[in-house]
């Protein structure tokens, strides 16, 4: 069963409850797709096995056989290339504008003169912690966009048997519909603020769009504060689970520990409820 | 020579537009035959990379330098390559204004700063 | 005389940037400044749930083309399919060819390949701006619909509006929550800026981002320098990130304390520097400091 972690902005808590939620149904396998920070590694302290280099075509210009005539640049949808014709005769490439989309190499008229070549957008990391495979995407400083790599984990996890658990990229734009859109179910993880409720809002809407089932999970919780509940209520929308709000836990986090033990039973009835739900 | 300025009208007595790649107009003035040639800008509402688009327009006209306020980084790399000098102009100049200053040589070339020069700037000004 | 725009930034979202933003709105008020708020953090709109604006004015937003194929048109050939990068093409029965609106990345290369012309791209409507009144005075803000992405023309249009109303209305300064991370939209809302403040967060990306976001505004040559915020969860960070401005010659303007003040004042949605003396009193020099900067250029 493929389940996916997701929640408003970051800081919500989206990768503590992963992190947990993966240990305590181990076997199985945890996948970093928050690939511009991911940071479910700094918990699980995996071994790592292997790293694979994610890469993309990109244009390059043979100067010997381009007649400078600029159809690739004006085609460009993303203004990455930029041809100054002659007599000066010049190209200029933006990468980070640049989606490989093709269409440079497509209408180049010159046979030869605008070539495709490989050019490394990130890395994919795959390892083990214990009983639990690990696997994170990351994602190059100054790369346009994190669909490419999100889309390539997902290929690779296609065939996993078991269970899988994604995390998510924070929000609700492209990379997040790609981690999404074809989970069993989702977990949306969110914060008793104000803010916490109104991001919550916003995955919701996303998530109903996709049509994907999903559930709540209510980080940092505390008692008497029900402004999660009052929301999912209203919604109809059910809660799965609460991560209490303690120092000891945040303090731990910033070591880059968890409480792993104390939540694993609870997080062991919540996949068995899950899988009753959508398995 | 021939100057391209982006500009918040279409004449001379225009203010300058600070803005280079989402301009309001850019003319394009020549001093040779004091022929001026003044249009809309078609990027200005574009989406993304739109210093790039408007930096091309400069480039097919065969300009020789270009004024404006703000220059974007990805414009900036686009006029260098081209060998188009850029020239930053005044908010409170007019086109016609800051084409003398130019011709005057009055003109501040468009240099990149770093980070410490305008920490350095910031700590002198505020002494 | 164009107001002065302050602008205030951050690495990655979830730094907090909101807690800055609106001390800094509650600030200039109670100097008695009048301004504009402009929000052009779509991303992660939070200012309004601080301020509570009152919508008047509602305009659509129209973001990227997606590539739609006319059924009529189409001959079956699976060209399009072929080509597309992005998986983004669909087809049901070996014939009924469907671009999937949320893959398509809009880089028209079906279009340009498509034989017999069925291909065309139709602008999409990603989200809405508005203009409204909140008991600081006016504010621009936009929402983005979900699956869609900030731009650089739409941070420049919320800006672009805010210029209006403050010439219309004579207002000195237009204080604007800038998107997250970096890119063109980050661009766009550095450029033209009398003042960049940028948010920092103790975390690896953050730090990278703080450096492009410096290099931009510098680029720009505007005023800038480094706020970290939520001082005192992660010193060790908090070190790095300092240690990292000095050697970039990056300005540094303070630190706001991270306490359980803080955080009660979000959840009774109250601006921080208002409940908060401690965060009220780490802000008065950086927000002294501002304008003077923006004052004297």
């Amino acid at each position: 069963m493929k389940i996916t972690v997701a929640s408003g902005k970051g800081g919500t808590g989206k990768t503590t409850f992963s992190v947990l939620f993966a240990r305590a149904i181990a076997p199985a396998l945890y996948v970093d797709a928050d690939v511009e920070e991911p940071n479910g590694g700094i918990f699980l302290k995996p071994t790592i096995e292997k790293v694979e280099d994610f890469t993309e075509p990109v244009p390059k210009i043979i100067p010997e056989k381009c007649t400078y005539c600029g159809e690739c640049a004006r085609a460009c949808p993303y203004k990455a290339l930029v041809i100054i014709p002659p007599p000066a005769k010049k190209d200029l490439f933006f990468p980070e504008l640049c989606h490989s989309c093709g269409v440079c190499a497509y209408v180049c008229p010159e046979k030869g003169a605008l070539i495709e070549v490989p050019r490394k957008k990130g890395v994919v990391r795959i390892g083990r912690a214990g009983n639990l495979d690990f696997m994170e995407g990351i994602l190059n400083i100054g790369e346009p966009t994190a669909v490419p790599l999100i889309t390539d984990l997902k290929k690779r996890v296609k065939n996993y048997k078991g269970d899988v658990i994604i995390d998510a990229p924070p929000g609700t734009s492209c990379p997040v519909v790609q981690a999404v859109e074809d989970a069993d179910y989702v977990i949306l993880v969110a914060e008793p603020t104000p803010f916490g409720v109104h991001d919550l809002s916003l995955v919701v809407e996303m998530v109903e769009e996709l049509k994907v089932p999903y559930g709540i999970v209510i980080n940092k919780a505390q008692e008497g504060n029900t402004l999660v509940e009052e929301f999912a209520n209203s919604r109809g929308i059910e809660i799965l689970f609460r991560l209490p709000f303690s120092e000891d836990i945040a303090r731990m986090y910033s070591r880059g520990e968890l409480p792993f033990e104390r939540f694993e039973e609870g997080l062991r009835k919540l996949h068995a409820r899950i899988k009753e739900i959508a398995g | 020579m021939k100057i391209f300025i982006t500009s918040k009208g279409n004449s001379m007595d225009s203010m300058v537009d600070p803005r280079f790649g989402r301009a309001e107009y850019y003319i394009i003035y020549d001093t040779d035959t004091g022929e001026i040639i003044s249009r809309e800008n078609p990027h200005k509402q574009g989406r993304m990379a739109v210093g790039i688009s408007f930096a091309q327009i400069a480039i097919e006209a065969g300009v020789n330098a270009a004024i404006s306020g703000n220059f974007g980084p990805n414009a900036f790399e686009v006029l260098r390559a081209a060998g188009i000098k850029m020239y930053r102009a005044r908010d409170d100049q007019t086109v016609e204004e800051a084409v003398n200053a130019l011709l005057k040589g009055e003109l501040e070339e468009f240099k990149e700063a770093t980070p410490r020069e305008i920490a350095e700037k910031l700590e002198k000004e505020l002494k | 005389m164009k107001a002065k725009e302050i602008v205030i930034i951050s690495g990655k979202g979830g730094t907090g940037k909101t807690t800055i933003t609106t001390s800094f709105v509650w600030w200039l008020s109670r100097k008695g400044e009048r301004f504009i708020i402009a929000d052009a953090d779509v991303d992660a709109a939070d200012m309004h749930i601080l301020l509570e604006p009152d919508i008047k004015k509602e305009e659509n937003f129209t973001g990227k083309s997606v590539a739609e194929i006319d059924e009529a048109q189409c001959t079956s050939c699976d060209i399009c399919r072929q080509l597309c990068r992005f998986d983004a093409i669909d087809v049901i029965d070996d014939l009924i060819y469907k671009v999937n609106p949320m893959k398509c990345d809009g880089c028209t290369l079906c279009q340009i390949a498509c034989p017999v012309n069925a291909i065309e791209m139709i602008p999409q409507t990603v989200g809405k701006w508005f203009i409204s009144e909140t008991e600081f005075g006016p504010m621009v803000h936009a929402k983005l619909f979900p699956g869609a992405e900030n731009s650089g023309n739409l941070v420049t249009m919320v800006k672009h509006q805010a210029h209006l109303l403050a010439e219309r209305d004579d207002i000195p300064y237009i204080v604007v929550d800038g998107p997250p991370g970096i890119g063109c939209p980050v661009t766009s809302s550095i450029s033209g800026a009398n003042f960049v403040v940028i948010v920092g967060e103790p975390s690896f990306s953050a730090i990278h981002d703080m450096e492009r976001a410096a290099q931009t505004a510098a680029h720009f040559r505007v005023p800038h320098g480094i706020v970290i915020n939520k001082a005192g969860l992660n010193p060790t960070n908090e070190k790095s990130i300092e240690e990292f401005a000095r050697k970039q010659g990056i300005p540094f303007l303070g630190k706001v304390p991270f306490t359980r003040c803080v955080i009660d004042a979000l959840v009774e949605k109250k601006i921080a520097a208002s409940a908060c003396r401690d965060v009220q009193e780490s802000l008065e020099g950086v927000f002294k400091k501002i304008l003077e900067v923006v004052n004297e250029s």
